[in-house]
């Protein structure tokens, strides 16, 4: 009867994008730092589907949008992890914090 | 159906492009040179620049007015097809010292360079939200893999780390600004969004994540910290394509998402933008005076230009899209001029830093008087057109009343040409050896002399001929 309402979706989606703004802020692990990406990307497409549903039924295009983010996202990951592996190869970490050889 | 597909030919043929270059190095069974494949891709771009005069660029709408390729549209499509034929021109393979661009994945990194073009041909005919974002992400995606396409390098693997986390971050804001914007309108159109928004602090909330979301991708302050690092690392040609194609096809998304979605917001969008074109330009310029490397020269060169640029879209109407989209291709060919020297010098010796370049204009100085009019253009000195540029953008601000910001740029453009004229002092004026090795007389291929000639050629001409601001202004004035 009293199932979750937008209210719930969207305060659930704001505490994602702040927890993700948040690590990418102060995790210094490359892969924690993408895990922090896939939590904000994840927060824009909650809110879509929760609009869709409670506000917009008759529009798709809210409930279409999170797929491509969803693949977008997976296309995203996939060139991040390869190109941490390239980065793995040289310096034996994946700390950003040492990852300093560009300066100027 | 047919008429739709016949909409998009121009990226539906770059597609074919994009295909039939990565399968000649798929099918080649002796390792090619790449000469092959760049012949193609500058072929088959320069066929498409041709095709777009005689109707693969319709104005018209399709699929339910996702995409339409207006006037300007147009005008940034072929800006773009140019570019990406100068920057596989750069990509040829002549004998060189140094790995600058990746000989053994030529057919692979053409390729992501036009899979690149397509994104950006889509992302600035997109109406509508899901095609914008797609195609933005079809702009980023292969530019990354060419900013690491150097692997073996710590540099270019350092610089695709940075440019990935900060490019998928940059989508996670903008993304997360959009989702609250669908939440106010219910649409994903443009027209439709913009028409529905109404003035609530949400509604601002949205625009300032929309803006810092774009503003990575043009690189504003203080969203600019990929920029130099991303830069530097990359191999050279791909760099002067970050910094062209890309970042117009950022001013593209920024005209369509913040002007064209929060018009509502007028006020606050010209204080927002003005603040960030402040900070973009002085904080770009100070930068740049302390820079001896030249591609991070050129990243910090190119931020201030940006912030120029952002001086032009406080005017919302006409004729602050006419000095945007003028400037765009100004500041294109100028910068592909600089970028164009700093690639051959490098290529041949391996030396990127403005110091080294003691002398040039006596070893080579065909070199020096195209990188010396290159940095005259983007310091904006007459009659080169980046001043022509500079003039109307700064003419747009005026027009809107915003004489402080005319100010601003002034003083920032004085600054600019000092450091613009630190890398001709050491190419023209600094004769004393200083026991640095001079750069020997360097044999340029003749595909580098097209490049830098189109390119000079292109500065010194839109600066004299009235045609160019006309055409914008003709496009400028029936929209996007």
């Amino acid at each position: 009867m009293n199932g979750p309402t937008l209210e719930h979706y969207l305060v659930f989606s704001a505490l994602l994008f702040c927890i993700g703004l948040y690590g990418m802020l102060t995790r210094r692990n490359l892969i924690a730092m993408l895990m922090s990406v896939e939590l904000v990307l994840n927060a824009a497409a909650l809110n879509f589907v929760a609009f869709h549903h409670f506000l917009f039924p008759g529009d798709s295009g809210g409930a279409v949008f999170p797929i491509f983010i969803i693949a977008v996202a997976a296309a995203e990951a996939a060139v991040a992890l390869a190109i941490f592996i390239a980065l793995f190869r040289h310096q034996q970490h994946l700390d950003v914090q040492q990852s300093d050889s560009l300066k100027g | 159906m047919l008429e739709q597909l016949a909409t998009i030919s121009n990226e539906l043929l770059l597609t074919l492009l994009a295909f039939t270059v990565f399968s000649i190095s798929l099918v080649s069974l002796k390792k090619t040179d790449g000469k092959a494949e760049v012949l193609v891709t500058a072929g088959g771009l320069l066929a498409l620049l041709v095709l777009s005069f005689a109707g693969t660029m319709p104005h018209r709408a399709a699929f339910g007015d996702a995409y339409v390729t207006g006037p300007v549209a147009a005008i940034f499509k072929r800006l773009f097809l140019a570019a990406g034929i100068l920057m596989a021109l750069l990509s040829w393979p002549g004998k060189r010292k140094t790995d600058v661009a990746p000989f053994h994945h030529l057919g692979e990194y053409l390729g992501l360079l036009l899979l690149s073009i397509i994104g950006m041909c889509f992302l600035v005919s997109a109406m509508e939200l899901a095609l914008l974002y797609v195609g933005l992400e079809l702009v980023t995606i292969p530019l990354i893999l060419l900013v690491a396409i150097n692997r073996h390098e710590l540099r270019s693997a350092e610089a695709g780390m940075k440019y990935v986390l900060f490019s998928a971050m940059s989508s996670g804001l903008l993304l997360y600004g959009l989702s609250l914007v669908y939440g106010m309108a219910g649409t994903l159109s443009l027209a439709g969004i913009a028409a529905k928004l109404t003035w609530t602090p949400l509604t601002v909330m949205a625009l300032a994540l929309v803006m810092g979301g774009v503003g990575f991708k043009i690189s504003a302050v203080p969203f600019h910290l990929w920029t130099p690092d991303t830069y530097e690392g990359a191999p050279v040609p791909v760099t002067a394509f970050l910094s062209v194609a890309s970042k117009a096809a950022g001013f593209a998304l920024f005209y369509k998402v913040v002007a064209g979605l929060f018009a509502v917001l007028g006020p606050s969008v010209v204080v927002m933008v003005s603040i960030l074109a402040t900070l973009t330009m002085t904080f770009g310029n100070l930068v740049a005076l302390q820079q001896t490397n030249l591609k991070r020269f050129l990243a910090f060169s190119s931020i201030a230009q940006a912030g120029f640029l952002m001086i032009g879209l406080v005017h919302g109407g006409p004729l602050g899209l006419t000095s945007v989209v003028f400037y765009l291709a100004v500041y294109l060919f100028s910068n592909l001029a600089a970028f164009g020297v700093v690639t051959v010098v490098s290529a041949a010796t391996g030396k990127e830093d403005m110091r080294d370049y003691l002398g040039l204009s006596e070893s080579n100085p065909k070199l020096a008087l195209v990188m010396m009019l290159a940095m005259f253009s983007l310091a904006g000195i007459p009659p080169l057109a980046g001043f022509l540029g500079k003039f109307y953008l700064f003419a747009a601000a005026a027009e809107k009343g915003m004489y402080w910001l005319v100010f601003v740029g002034a003083v920032n453009a004085t600054i600019s040409l000092y450091y613009y004229l630190i890398v001709i002092k050491w190419m023209y004026l600094l004769k004393a050896a200083e026991g640095r090795q001079r750069i020997e007389p360097i044999e340029v291929s003749w595909a580098s002399w097209v490049v830098l000639g189109v390119s000079t050629v292109a500065m010194i001409v839109i600066g004299i001929l009235p045609q160019f601001i006309h055409w914008a202004e003709v496009a400028a004035s029936s929209g996007f």
